[in-house]
């Protein structure tokens, strides 16, 4: 049995594929930024608790959390509906494949967002429990990660797909014979530290707090520095195809890696001086172009089945005209009241907090 | 069929979907209604300069942070991971379609996000014009979202245009859209009441307490009115076959229907009384309690709309099972394992039979039916059937019944789906093999009378019927116990007379058999005598379905005895519905239907016809099929729009017993090679090896006949007759319609002209009415009754019976000492001489 014969057909989608993808791309940016803040967060909290931080900056995350993970959650349903879009002849079938543990997902989600408004609520209540709720999240949010890098990692493995016909009483399976599984999680986690020391170091530059700016600079350099090795592990561990296009045989991608390859090291550079602005600066473009890479990788692995252009078209832009306009609004809106909220909290007085 | 299956057992047929919809929904809804609760509530505060009352919104607004953004949002995510899960085709389709449209919604969920967080963080800080102006824009939002979903949802249910143009707006401006907006909207109040209570009822202060649970209970009671009435509009915008599944067809609808119809009511009952004054204890409880039934409420709702949308997932379009309507033809001609992607096995094999039945099971049956789980538990809902019952149930699958989606695949793949269910899942042991040879039936020794061929008088006798099959159950009773046999006292002599003045005819059973006696009266037909004789098969104690009867003929006047035969009364139990329908024989020979058979019968046509026949049985008042299906055989008239029992139960079983022949008649009527009965004996089974069908036609057919006839009589049979193909013909439209037990076949289609048979099927062809049966029918001098000469229908002589060569053919023995049709090559047995020409009827001598 072949897995090519295995690839569900689909029905066509309303406008050409090359108008979703920059959505698809755009909207996993946003989510991965906020994913990163909030688990990458939650571990460096529990990090510096374990090492005996008492500096309030445990606090002041703890309250922000249950936020984060609001938007979080918001931001990853848009680029999951435009991946289902594009490629979810490959993730549904991904999904089926590993059935009770990717839906085990949503149980991890709630019990996560519960535990981290726990947390946060009662946080002094808590007393020693506190630390216990918060390893809960995290090794729930750890989990998430984890079903997600192998769903992602899954979709492009088609072969790994034969597994289903191997295991008579088929139960559910990752895609853990994939040797690019790991390498990608831990890059992707240790990139979530990373960006959450940078966030870190931002808070503290907002709450004037430069020991909660300089802990989180050390964080984000440290994590940089030992996500390169882990980059660099990630990229050996892909498939000889995927790889050689990441390796002078495809334009962008090569480019891509080049251009991470290049901001990463600024990044470091910047992070050990302590250059906040200047990291922040390079981690928009580092995240988009590490987002473009990733998608490449995708582009890579599936070009011998399918390609997103081989989708057919019904030609209804309309939809997308309502979605646009609306994104507009509403991204306008949610700006307005974020203002809002900011010279609400400035009037009264809230900011400083944590002193 | 595209993807592959997370196989499940116990916790399958949807569990997860329901579970986390169930939820999601109520809490959702709850974030719509709940927001505008929020500004209303908080203006209301403001305006009448009540801060304890605002603290309360502050408080409530804490409540429905945590409990819709972490409840109701992820539950959202989780509502599409499990659909995706389970029914990825048909998820795919509604991304694919609709992206932009959840996309949008998307949009509105973030600015809810934003809205609620600054509503609640910047609860005291906002200056009141703006804190307002945040909340009108979180109820915006909510209900945008509301909006853009409940459009798509409509849309599975009744697509309307899209079916045909394929566009977004055709789609999502659907027939129920605004119908179901409106329910929704107003459901949403209710809902944002009863949660209201929750926070309500903990008011530490008593007099703001009371206030607002009065408050709350004019949210959780009065919406009630727009639900109802917008309720009504939705259910009055459905599509015919939709409309029709939820007012009409579908038990399973109308369950949650009745659950929606009075816990509805009942909950805003709960929202009034919670006002009343009571005790806070209780009145804490109170709210949980009416916040739980408020979440079955609506779970009965969401429950009634999957419902009516069966046997779809999209209607018209995917089936509940994920297999796309349009793969249907091909999957049936090449099977479906052959088609799916996802199947281990492409063929079925005596090896691989049980686990392809298995992946069957999958593909088809386990989206909705758990195994010994909460979920529509096939265990149960197979419970009892055979392997056969529920091969014939999945052949019948969503053609009377529209509920369930019909069988995709094969004859193959059907059997092996029914093994593995049978077999595997209900572990009864599977059916015997069809090529054991039929049991040995006990032997019977039948002496032929003696006759003296100078005697003045013979007789000639014979049942009405060649068999006379009856359910003797005392819950459901179909047919008369017995039959009837015709005799006719013959003079002999050249030109010989029938006799019927001063004589007088009796029956008596021989020795050893049942004990029955009785007396002939005169026939209408002014020439033969009838007596219908009440027995049963196993009377004597052993299965008998062939009891023998003495008859004698007496000079009225002088007693004196003029002539003497034996005949057999054809009486059996073997009624095989137990083959389908479960349940042992009462008789071990393999006969009789027992209670649990009968059961099984009458709860399926409780439910498929929404009588209340079980229950009736069950308080000791017999079903007789006959009181309502007319059943002139029987003597019954049965009721008026109502088909007849032959129409009724021809038509209803070969929606499931298709592509079937003489086998589909056997199983029921008395005639399985492996049964105790073998009631066809006559010249035509035994000599010439013909099946019922052979005069009869198929099943199929024959039902289509009949259903024309209640046609024409203006009886509505259209759900029977939908889904029958016929098989000898290429339409409907090229079968006569017939009336049962008056238009059957006739003899003469096959013997024209009385001659030898020629035409290979006198299917079709009808005697025009009960006097050209061959039953009642005369010879061409309109003297001597067919079955004089030929016997009972069904055992035209020569017969062979199966437990004694000769039982059927005691006069032919009798008179001319050879088993063939009486007087046949031997006119002295009637006229004493021999006899030139062909009186009775041409070609008599061939």
């Amino acid at each position: 049995m072949h897995a090519e014969g295995l690839i569900p057909a689909v029905d066509p989608i309303p406008v050409a594929a090359a108008w979703m993808d920059p959505m698809l791309i755009g909207t996993f940016v946003v989510h991965i930024l906020l994913m990163n803040v909030l688990l990458g967060g939650v571990f460096i909290a529990l990090a510096r608790r374990f090492a005996g931080a008492d500096d309030g900056l445990d606090r002041a995350l703890s309250k922000r959390a249950p936020i984060v993970m609001a938007l979080a959650v918001n931001f990853g349903v848009a680029p999951f509906l435009f991946l289902q879009t594009l490629y979810g002849q490959f993730d549904y079938t991904s999904s089926v494949l590993m059935g009770g543990l990717w839906l085990f997902v949503i149980a991890a989600l709630l019990l996560a967002y519960s535990g981290l408004y726990w947390h946060e609520l009662r946080f002094e209540k808590l007393g020693g429990l506190r630390t216990g709720v918060l390893a809960g999240v995290l090794v729930l949010l750890l989990y998430t990660a984890f079903m997600f890098t192998n769903n992602m990692t899954l979709m492009l493995n088609t072969d790994g797909w034969l597994q289903y016909f191997r295991t008579p009483e088929s139960d559910a399976f990752l895609n853990l014979a994939d040797p690019t599984v790991f390498p990608r999680w831990l890059h992707f986690m240790t990139a979530a530290v990373a960006v959450a020391g940078l966030y870190i170091a931002v808070l503290g530059r907002s709450q004037k707090r430069a020991d909660w700016t300089e802990s989180g600079m050390k964080w984000f350099t440290r994590a940089t520095m030992l996500n390169v090795v882990l980059g660099l592990a990630f990229l050996v561990s892909l498939p000889e195809a995927v790889q050689h296009g990441f390796l002078g045989g495809r334009f962008n991608p090569t480019t891509q890696l080049l251009a991470a390859a290049a901001l990463a090291v600024l990044a470091i550079f910047c992070g050990a001086r302590r250059k906040v602005g200047l990291c922040v600066g390079l981690l928009l473009p580092l995240v988009v172009v590490m987002a473009l890479a990733r998608d490449q990788v995708r582009v890579l692995a599936l070009e011998p089945h399918f390609t997103i252009g081989q989708l057919p078209v019904t030609n209804q832009p309309g939809p997308m005209w309502m979605f646009l306009l609306t994104l507009a609004a509403g991204l306008a809106c949610c700006a307005w009241l974020a203002k809002l909220w900011l010279d609400a909290s400035e009037s009264s007085g809230e900011s400083g907090e944590g002193r | 069929m595209e993807y592959p299956v997370w196989k499940l057992m116990t916790l399958g047929g949807g569990f997860w979907i329901a579970l986390i919809s169930v939820i999601h929904v109520y809490i959702a809804h709850f974030a719509v209604g709940g927001g505008l609760f929020l500004v209303l509530t908080e203006m209301k505060a403001r305006r009448e300069n009540d801060p304890a009352m605002l603290a309360y919104v502050g408080k409530h607004t804490k409540f429905f942070l945590l409990l819709t953004l972490v409840g109701g949002g992820i539950t959202g995510v989780g509502i599409w991971f499990s659909i995706a899960l389970m029914s990825p085709l048909a998820t795919i389709t509604i991304i694919h379609n609709f992206v932009f449209g959840w996309a949008t919604e998307w949009v509105f969920f973030l600015v809810e996000i934003f809205a609620l967080l600054v509503y609640h963080y910047a609860f005291n800080t906002l200056d009141a014009k703006r804190h307002v102006a945040v909340g009108w824009i979180y109820f915006v939002a909510g209900w945008m979202s509301l909006f853009l979903v409940n459009g798509i949802l409509g849309f599975m249910l009744t697509p309307g245009d899209w079916a045909a143009t394929g566009n977004f707006w055709d789609g999502f401006f659907n027939p129920t859209m605004l119908p179901q907006l409106a329910f929704r909207t107003a459901a949403s109040l209710m809902i944002a009441g009863l949660f209201g209570f929750v926070t309500a009822t903990r008011i530490a202060d008593d007099d703001l307490r009371r206030r607002m649970v009065r408050y709350c209970a004019v949210w959780g009671a009065v919406p009630l009115v727009a639900v109802l009435l917008s309720g009504w509009w939705y259910v009055a915008a459905l599509p015919p076959a939709q409309h029709l599944l939820v007012v009409e067809k579908s038990l399973r609808v109308g369950q949650y229907m009745r659950f929606f119809l009075w816990s509805g009511p009942l909950v805003a009952l709960g929202a009034l009384l919670l006002a009343a004054p009571q005790p806070d204890g209780v009145r804490r409880t109170m709210s949980i309690a009416v916040l739980l039934i408020g979440l079955a409420w609506f779970g009965a709702f969401e429950g009634t709309r999957e419902a009516a949308r069966k046997p779809f997932l999209i209607w018209d379009r995917v089936y509940s099972n994920s297999i796309p309507v349009a793969a249907v033809p091909e999957a049936d001609e090449k099977g479906l394992l052959a088609v799916a992607k996802w199947t281990r096995y492409k063929e079925i094999t005596d090896e691989n039979r049980m686990a392809a039945g298995a992946e069957l099971y999958q593909l088809q049956c386990a989206t909705c039916h758990s195994v010994d789980g909460p979920m529509n538990d096939i265990r149960k809902r197979t419970a009892g059937m055979p392997v056969e019952g529920i091969d014939a149930a999945l052949d019948g699958q969503g053609k009377i019944n529209r509920y369930m989606p019909p069988f995709v695949g094969t004859r193959a793949e059907r059997a092996a789906l029914a093994a593995y269910i049978a077999e595997e899942l209900d572990g009864r042991a599977g059916p015997e093999s069809a090529e054991a040879a039929p049991p040995e039936l006990p032997e019977m020794k039948t002496d032929t009378p003696p006759f003296d061929q100078d005697a003045d008088y013979l007789i000639t006798a014979s049942a009405r019927q060649g068999m006379s099959v009856f359910s003797d159950n005392h819950l459901l009773t179909i047919g008369t116990p017995g039959n009837t046999i015709r005799a006719r006292l013959i003079l002999r002599g050249e030109v010989p007379e029938q006799v019927t003045d001063g004589v007088i005819l009796s029956y008596e059973s021989t020795p050893g058999e049942p004990e029955l006696r009785g007396e002939f009266q005169p026939a209408e037909d002014e020439t033969s005598f009838e007596a219908a004789v009440a027995a049963l098969p196993s009377a004597g104690g052993s299965f008998d379905p062939y009891p023998l009867l003495a008859v004698t003929a007496k000079d009225a006047a002088s007693g004196k005895v003029l002539a003497q035969t034996k005949v057999v009364l054809p009486v059996s139990t073997e009624l095989g519905c137990k083959q389908c329908h479960g349940g042992q024989w009462t008789d071990p020979a393999g006969a009789g239907v027992s209670d649990a058979t009968a059961k099984h019968v009458l709860a399926v046509h409780d439910r498929m016809n929404k009588t209340n026949l079980l229950a009736e049985a069950d308080a000791g008042n017999p079903v007789v099929c006959g009181r309502c299906h007319a059943d002139s055989e029987n003597g019954q008239t049965g009721r008026e729009g109502v088909p007849s029992l032959s129409a009724a139960l021809h038509g209803f079983h070969a929606n499931y017993l298709t592509g079937r022949d003489g086998d589909a008649c056997a199983a029921c009527h008395a005639n399985a090679p492996t049964g105790p009965t073998r009631f066809f004996r006559g010249h035509h089974a035994a000599n010439m090896g013909f099946e019922c069908t052979a005069c009869h036609g198929p099943l199929e057919d024959l039902a289509i006949g009949l259903l024309k006839g209640e046609e024409d009589k203006g009886v509505d049979v259209s759900a029977l007759l939908a889904n029958l193909k016929p098989r000898r013909v290429d339409s409907v439209d090229e079968i006569a319609p017939r009336k049962p037990w008056e238009q059957e076949p006739d003899c003469l289609t096959c013997h024209q002209d009385f001659g030898p048979g020629m035409a290979a099927t006198a299917d079709g062809v009808w005697t025009k009415g009960a006097s050209g049966l061959f039953a009642n029918r005369k010879d061409e001098m309109d003297a001597v009754a067919c079955v004089a000469c030929h016997n009972s229908p069904h055992v035209v002589f020569p017969a062979t019976n199966p437990y004694d060569a000769d039982r059927d053919n005691i006069q032919p023995l009798q008179y001319q000492g050879e088993a063939r049709t009486l007087g046949g090559g031997a006119c002295r047995v009637c006229h004493k001489v021999d006899m030139e020409g062909e009186a009775h009827h041409p070609n008599m001598s061939m």
